[in-house]
């Protein structure tokens, strides 16, 4: 038992998480202490669960009493938690307790999914609540998820092109196949609002009712009710027990919206449950079949499975190329041939492990998707969404973590690009409707993703100002507009007039660039006055991998990330000048910039002192250019970014390490924080 | 169960330190760590030296894929170098922090043997007053005429130990 953990939980319990979360605390209680044959404690446990589940559906209106042997309950499980259950003694007024909630207990058992025990069978501590097979249950979870996920798009397809008899039928699929299921598993609450969801969408098809508009965003709202409840079902188990907030609200408005629309309310409506009640029993599985034979390709894979697998598979082509090299002094022609076989195989399998983890990006698109729409219609912009390159895959984990820059930079598109009225378009020459574009592809070992709006583009004079006033610049003077537009990167750089709950909280562009580097991307910014603006993420394949320029320092060998490389010079002694004390400038193509010696930040002996004997690796982390003077270039490789481990995280300079292909360990460095090292000790370099 | 003499550091003192100690030699000295947080034992191998590192961390290995940082226990404890011979080698320690587990490499001189060490014959790291740090120490072991100096793995990984030289002078006494 983590008895530590769980003692200040029950005493906050019910400010933080609500009864919901608690009732599922109590459970897991419960079942701990019984398995530790903790009567007890799982008495009190029960006691607690009971409760709240009798109060919060309403069945109980505890009074003053029952609240304070509820307390002295809750105090003596405190307890129970911090001692040894078997020396506490059993609170006098817990029998009476449960003697009271025994009142409430038909209606109690009512709401619970299985045939409850009676309650007055106090030995049997299974309160009924929803127990089902925790693996039928998960399917369920990622069935349904899909179902509905896959709902999505065909409901924005509707509002598109309304009467797409296709999309319709395929969004009914998915209300009646989790209607079915949800019926099948015995969780009421999800197959009623499902079930009211259908008959609503039947009406649509048979053309009685138009999904747009608030039909449209009922049923929107019916799709994340839903999907809500479903996590529910696996974070909280013991929510389906009873409805969620707002389930209740939620079918009577389906409720509405069904007999507003029909024609003979009375007939329609309830002879539409019954037979698909029954329908949707008998068809559970037949209409699982077909709607899960898209997904059906798929295995669930854990993570760290995954990692080893392809950490294995990395140390295999090591080992493989150390091999090769041993073999090829001294093997015949047919050890040569089984080697060479045996490379082609092991570079085989490594390019599979690589894209084990790559997914296609249109599930993030498809999210956007219902951003933008929720996003335009809330900010009353009429707005289409316009997505290519969806297939374009990249590392589930970039995926992961590129969705929030993205939903920032639309929310951003939508609420400073677009123009606030169509009048204003108008009179600019473009169409009422704004169009957003989104479009990924792959392109030089990159993925990019480019967000592009036709709306009226950056202005420069309010950026000007606003960076003005807050210190960012001392004057515009000399400024390209292209310098102007990079303002809005600037931390606390914010244009918005007032802070919506769209955009504009002040963490903005910053916040956007940040991630996006920490993803070892880049962002890019296009303004045009009047035309638009696009937007340019330049992200890595994936985060495992980079590609890297191997350099030599005296003995050691560094990888730099070739993105963060511009060009390698060989410098002549006339391009390079000293400035004041160890200030040294190489001349690129009439331009002065700044280098240091590696062999310096690093703390490597016996490296080229003299530049001329050197090349310097031109870099530029944040178009922001300098120098380091190597002794050597070894050349490019692609290379497997490795942690160094404890006590050695957070050097200035260094990002990872990573496993070179002779066995020995390479260090990777990190361009933008060996800048600081430099700058912030000028007399090393 | 007999517990050992009161030692500075009051969660050492109450912990049973009996038990399986894989025993090595640096500097002429002997050391044992517990045989349950070593993981395997290595020979010497090219390690690469890591910029900002620690001054104790030698560098990085390559551990089958897994980049681990070897720590040279000499340079930590104030001992002197010895010549290298073909007995060095690296002795790889787990621990585990929160859920996470934690490799390291502990540069030795040579392995010498796994000892059953009773909890009786481990007495507290003496206390040197405040000059002398002991929190790395798990105490000092007698086996017959010999004294093992017992490490704490925990502090020295984790790096809460602060002046080591207190081995140098648990080792004289």
């Amino acid at each position: 038992m983590n008895a530590a953990s769980t003692a200040p939980f029950v005493t906050d319990a019910a400010a933080v998480i609500g009864f919901d979360g608690w009732i599922a605390h109590f459970r897991g209680l419960q079942h701990r202490h019984q398995h530790e044959n903790q009567s007890l404690s799982a008495r009190l446990a029960e006691a607690a669960t009971r409760f709240v589940v009798a109060e919060s559906i309403g069945n109980l209106e505890p009074d003053t009493h029952q609240i304070e042997d509820f307390r002295e309950i809750l105090a003596t499980i405190d307890r129970s938690i911090d001692a040894s259950i078997d020396t506490l003694a059993l609170p006098s007024c817990l029998q009476g307790f449960l003697g009271d909630l025994t009142a409430v207990a038909p209606s109690v058992s009512a709401v619970i999914v299985e045939p409850a025990p009676t309650v007055a069978d106090e030995s049997d501590s299974d309160l009924g609540v929803f127990s089902a097979d925790p693996e039928m249950l998960s399917l369920f979870v990622q069935e349904a998820n899909e179902h509905l996920e896959s709902a999505e798009p065909f409901l924005l397809q509707l509002e598109s092109t309304p009467g797409d008899m296709q999309a319709l039928d395929a969004v009914f699929r998915a209300f009646h196949s989790v209607k079915g299921t949800a019926g099948f598993m015995q969780l009421e609450a999800i197959g009623k609002v499902a079930h009211e969801a259908e008959s609503l969408l039947d009406l649509a098809r048979e053309g009685k009712v138009q999904l747009a508009g608030v039909v449209m965003d009922l049923v929107l709202q019916t799709l994340d009710h839903l999907k809500f409840m479903i996590d529910q079902l696996q974070s909280a188990p013991a929510m389906a027990l009873k409805m969620a907030p707002g389930t209740q609200e939620l079918i009577q408005r389906l409720k509405n919206a069904v007999n507003g629309s029909t024609v003979q309310p009375e007939s329609a409506v309830p002879s539409q449950p019954s037979t698909a009640e029954t329908a949707g029993r008998e068809d559970a599985h037949p209409a699982l079949g077909t709607a899960s034979a898209s997904t059906s390709d798929f295995l669930k894979v854990d993570r760290t499975r995954l990692d080893q697998l392809i950490n294995l598979i990395g140390e295999l082509v090591i080992a493989d190329s150390m091999l090769q090299s041993a073999l090829a002094h001294q093997t015949g022609e047919q050890g040569l041939r089984t080697a060479s076989h045996v490379r082609k195989i092991t570079r085989e399998l490594q390019g599979l492990s690589l894209s084990l983890r790559m997914v296609p990006i249109q599930g993030l698109f498809q999210k956007m998707s219902r951003l933008v729409r929720d996003l335009s219609r809330k900010l009353n912009k009429p707005v289409d969404l316009e997505t290519s390159g969806g297939e374009t895959e990249l590392d589930k984990s970039i995926i992961d973590q590129v969705a929030d820059p993205l939903m920032h930079l639309l929310r951003n598109s939508l609420d400073h690009g677009i123009e606030p009225c169509a009048a204003d378009r108008v009179r600019a020459g473009k169409s009422e409707r704004a169009t957003v574009k989104l479009q990924a592809y792959h392109q030089g070992g990159c993925i990019y993703i480019e967000i592009i709006d036709d709306g009226r583009g950056l202005n420069r004079e309010k950026i000007v100002a606003r960076a003005l006033e807050r210190g960012l610049i001392e004057t515009a003077e000399g400024m390209t507009p292209a310098q102007i537009d990079q303002l809005i990167f600037a931390p606390g750089f914010s244009t918005a007039e007032k802070v919506t709950d769209v955009s504009g909280r002040g963490v903005g562009m910053d916040v956007v660039r940040r991630n996006i580097e920490a993803l070892r991307g880049s962002v890019d910014l296009h303004s045009e006055p009047g035309q638009g603006t696009r937007v340019v993420l330049r992200l890595p394949l994936t985060l495992a991998i980079i590609e890297g320029m191997v350099v030599r320092v005296g003995t050691e060998r560094f990888i730099i990330p070739t993105l963060n490389i511009r060009e390698q010079i060989r410098p002549r002694e006339q391009d390079l000048a000293t400035v004041g004390k160890g200030g040294q400038l190489l001349a690129v193509r009439g331009q002065n910039i700044p280098y240091f010696h590696l062999s310096r930040l690093v703390k490597v002996n016996g490296a080229v002192a003299d530049p001329c004997g050197g090349i310097i690796v031109v870099l530029d982390p944040n178009g922001d250019q300098f120098g380091l003077l190597v002794d050597d270039v070894l050349g490019q490789q692609q290379v497997v970014i490795k942690r160094l481990g404890e006590n050695l995280e957070q050097l200035p300079g260094i990002a990872g390490g990573a496993v070179m292909p002779d066995g020995k360990v390479g260090l990777i460095l990190d361009v933008r924080s060996i800048k600081e090292l430099a700058t912030r000790e000028p007399g090393l370099a | 169960m007999s517990v050992a003499p009161v030692a500075p550091d009051a969660s050492l003192a109450t912990a049973a330190l009996g038990g399986k100690y894989l025993t090595f030699r640096i500097a002429g000295d002997q050391f044992g760590v517990p045989i349950l947080q070593v993981r395997e034992i290595i020979g010497l191998m090219p390690m690469t030296p890591v910029p900002g590192a620690p001054d104790d961390i030698k560098g990085v290995i390559n551990l089958r894929g897994k980049i681990i940082p070897v720590m040279d226990v000499r340079e930590r404890f104030h001992l002197e170098t010895t010549a290298a011979n073909d007995r060095n080698c690296i002795v790889v320690v787990e621990l585990t922090s929160d859920g996470r587990s934690v490799e390291m490499g502990m540069l030795v001189d040579a392995v010498s043997e796994v000892l059953n060490i009773k909890n009786d014959d481990i007495a507290p790291p003496p206390d040197f007053g405040m000059k002398l740090d002991t929190s790395c120490l798990l105490g000092i072991a007698k086996t017959g005429k010999d004294v093992k100096v017992l490490l704490d793995l925990e502090q020295i990984v984790f790096r809460s130990a602060s002046d080591l030289a207190a081995v140098e002078a648990a080792v004289e006494a």
